[in-house]
């Protein structure tokens, strides 16, 4: 059937007249012969060239719309990080987090120790004081980030997750006395550590929830290394409430 | 070469291909559309060596895309892609026409298994008469192929056409 002889395009199928009648040729050829070359409905040019012209159009609109949102977000990240900065949103916010005149009740009796590492606890279990909260997860980071802004640096092994850790300590699982050793470890590693202040003042709010006796001399060693300290407060109220 | 002018001349060659390729009644227009879409997004990168071979490319390329969806779109309604009932036919009388979609839609149903190449080469070449030389600009391929292609396919157009006779005598007897 193809190609045909040297040099001659072959025959088309539809020209053919000799196949067999009844045969799958046949049948093939009557099929093929039977098609009409293919015409382009009335209307279609005129209608694609509309739906392309539609199309630019809402491509334009989409992209425009696109690039609009996208300056909008901008503008916004851009002006929120602005702010920020220029207004002290930071500083306040660390403001926020200072303490407002924290409330240290009464402590009770001493009664004996439970545990050989901690220290001797100063009240019963049972009377257990109102304990004031000094210092959130939150204004850790806040003050942290406020003592790198006005150009303390940490020192270079300073590992401040003790710190946090005991926060956690505290505050969720109510476990003063490992909250304790962890900053101790904390503060005799880093006297003068970026969280010194604030692993101080949760030792003394550890050493009042456990009634700890040297919780008034932690107060007192807070007011003599920060006397103007955030947390002055507290150690203030600590003193005052165990009689010094 | 402007957009315009490729639109005006190419419109029709690039709809008479869409319907070789099989592309779905239904879909033709925006086929159409998407193609020139395409063309007018790449025009500024074309070469303008073969224009009707980028043409055939983008629109073999959209006609897939179209048919993948519409396989999609009807997985569940098993319509075929070809609707013979909106094929044009220009007979005079009902009984003719009737006679006419008939073996149209047997065509059409044996030429939906072909390889698309194939396909458009036998409808390029059989049906709408075009020759060897225009089949191979338009495939970009050596005129051999083409032969090469048309001579497959006939066969696979002869073999289906003896199973489908086969299969409809079974049905009968």
């Amino acid at each position: 059937m193809i190609p045909g002889p040297a040099g001659t395009p072959p025959s088309r199928l539809t020209e053919r007249r000799d196949a067999e009648p009844g045969s799958s040729d046949a049948f093939v050829i009557s099929l093929l012969r039977g098609q009409r070359p293919y015409r382009m409905p009335v209307g279609r040019r005129q209608r694609v060239r509309g739906a392309l012209a539609r199309a630019n159009l809402g491509r334009s609109a989409r992209a425009l719309l696109r690039a609009a949102v996208a300056l909008g977000v901008l503008v916004l990240c851009g002006g929120a990080v602005a702010g920020a900065h220029l207004l002290g949103w930071t500083d306040w916010g660390a403001q926020r987090h200072r303490p407002l005149a924290p409330k240290v009740s009464r402590i009770a009796t001493p009664s004996p120790a439970t545990d050989r590492s901690a220290p001797t606890p100063i009240a019963s279990v049972a009377n257990t004081p109102e304990v004031p909260r000094t210092v959130s997860v939150a204004g850790l980071r806040l003050h942290r980030h406020a003592r790198v802004r006005d150009g303390r640096a940490p020192e270079g092994d300073e590992d401040e997750s003790p710190v946090l850790a005991a926060l956690r300590l505290l505050r969720r699982a109510h476990d003063p006395v490992h909250a304790r050793v962890l900053l101790d470890v904390y503060l005799r590693q880093h006297p003068d550590g970026m969280l010194a202040q604030e692993a101080l003042a949760i030792s003394i709010e550890a050493a009042v929830s456990h009634h700890d006796a040297d919780a008034a001399s932690l107060a007192t060693r807070y007011l003599t290394l920060y006397p103007s300290g955030p947390y002055s407060a507290l150690a203030q109220q600590t003193l005052r409430a165990t009689g010094h | 070469m402007d957009f315009q002018s490729i639109y005006d001349t190419w419109l029709g060659e690039v709809c008479r291909w869409i319907y070789a390729l099989g592309g779905p009644e239904a879909d033709r227009d925006d086929i159409v559309q998407e193609v020139f879409l395409v063309v007018r997004r790449r025009l500024p990168f074309f070469r303008g060596d073969n224009v009707a071979g980028w043409l055939y490319r983008i629109t073999r390329r959209q006609v897939r895309d179209f048919r993948r969806r519409a396989w999609f779109k009807h997985i569940f309604s098993r319509r075929s892609a070809t609707n013979v009932d909106r094929l044009p036919y220009a007979g005079a009388n009902p009984g003719a026409e009737f006679e006419q979609k008939e073996l149209q839609r047997i065509l059409y149903g044996l030429l939906d298994k072909m390889n698309d190449d194939r396909r458009v080469a036998l409808i390029l070449f059989e049906i709408e008469g075009l020759s060897g030389e225009d089949i191979a600009r338009i495939q970009s391929v050596p005129v051999a192929t083409v032969w090469s292609r048309l001579h497959q396919a006939r066969k696979e157009l002869l073999e289906l056409a003896t199973r489908w006779r086969r299969q409809q005598a079974e049905e009968v007897g």
